[in-house]
């Protein structure tokens, strides 16, 4: 079984002042996790955005990692980032819970954060895509980001009849035609931004192919 | 504080963060925090930061973890509030 982890934040819905309160940061980041910051990443990134940055790596974690124990809880002073390396475009690093390890992906704009997980550094079968949306409210995003991932989909395999839907723990499943496939996906919404990452890799794509035909 | 008192209260701490007004006004122990009442998780910190400075108490992380819904919310602050008497 594999697995599928993103989150994004929007930075206008962010209080800078709050996030820079002891009480409030020390939720989020361990003590190991600020003096990273302060020995490499301080020039690099403001506080406010490190926080954030690892927030969303977290989240993306516990998201992954609920999959494999539904009854997980999302304690983000129990996940512990590890490494941070910046490119032009993106950050990539380690984020380990207990002694599971995963890799992040995440990409920090002027507008927001996003990232997600893998159990590999290699995110090439890994599709992700953000949108910024017209409204805020829940009900709007969740049609939003899936009109979102339908879309990719038909680019992708045109003609076939995706459906979205729900497991029974909540977790959003990818079908064609009514048949449920072994591709993990997430989605991550916050103020006006939607986001779906999902990982297909040629032999789940083959195996469902191959599924489908036998039906 | 009853627990009723402390769900009325709760009331107040909550109402920034959710747009569902139904279910902020329907508020019972089963309420969650995020399914029914739609709190983005990136809220979550602050409903404790908040809790903490309501009632003069600090939540430690494992009783955070804890707060998901109502009830939950307000096993942990009532006892808290008992413990700081």
């Amino acid at each position: 079984m594999t697995s599928a982890g993103n989150d994004i934040v929007a930075l206008k819905a962010i209080h800078i002042a709050r996030t820079k309160q002891p009480n409030f940061y020390s939720r989020i980041i361990t003590n190991a996790e600020q003096e990273l910051y302060y020995a490499e990443l301080q020039d690099q990134l403001p506080f406010e955005l490190f926080v954030w940055l690892a927030w969303s790596i977290k989240e993306s974690a516990f998201k992954y990692l609920k999959r494999f124990d539904p009854d997980l809880i999302f304690s983000p002073s129990k996940l512990q980032v590890s490494e941070f390396k910046r490119t032009a475009e993106q950050w990539n690093g380690v984020v380990q819970s207990g002694n599971q390890m995963l890799y992040f992906q995440s990409i920090i704009s002027s507008d927001f954060i996003f990232s997600m997980v893998n159990d590999t550094a290699d995110f090439s079968e890994t599709y992700r895509d953000i949108k910024q949306i017209e409204s805020t409210e829940p009900v709007a995003q969740s049609a939003a980001v899936r009109e979102f991932l339908l879309e990719r989909l038909d680019q992708l395999f045109p003609g076939n009849d995706w459906q979205i839907g729900k497991n029974p723990h909540g977790w959003p499943v990818i079908a064609n035609e009514e048949v449920e496939l072994p591709i993990p996906v997430s989605f991550t919404h916050h103020d006006h931004f939607v986001a779906y990452s999902f990982k297909l890799t040629d032999s789940l794509w083959k195996a469902h192919q191959h599924h489908a035909e036998v039906l | 504080m009853t627990r009723e008192e402390i769900l009325n209260e709760l009331r107040g701490v909550v109402a920034p963060y959710t747009a569902n007004k139904e279910a902020l006004k329907n508020l019972n122990d089963q309420t969650d925090l995020i399914t029914d009442l739609k709190i983005n998780s990136a809220n979550l910190v602050d409903i404790i930061i908040d809790a903490e400075a309501k009632y003069e108490i600090e939540i430690d992380y494992d009783s955070a973890d804890k707060m998901l819904n109502v009830g939950s919310c307000i096993d942990v602050i009532s006892e808290k509030l008992n413990q700081k008497q």
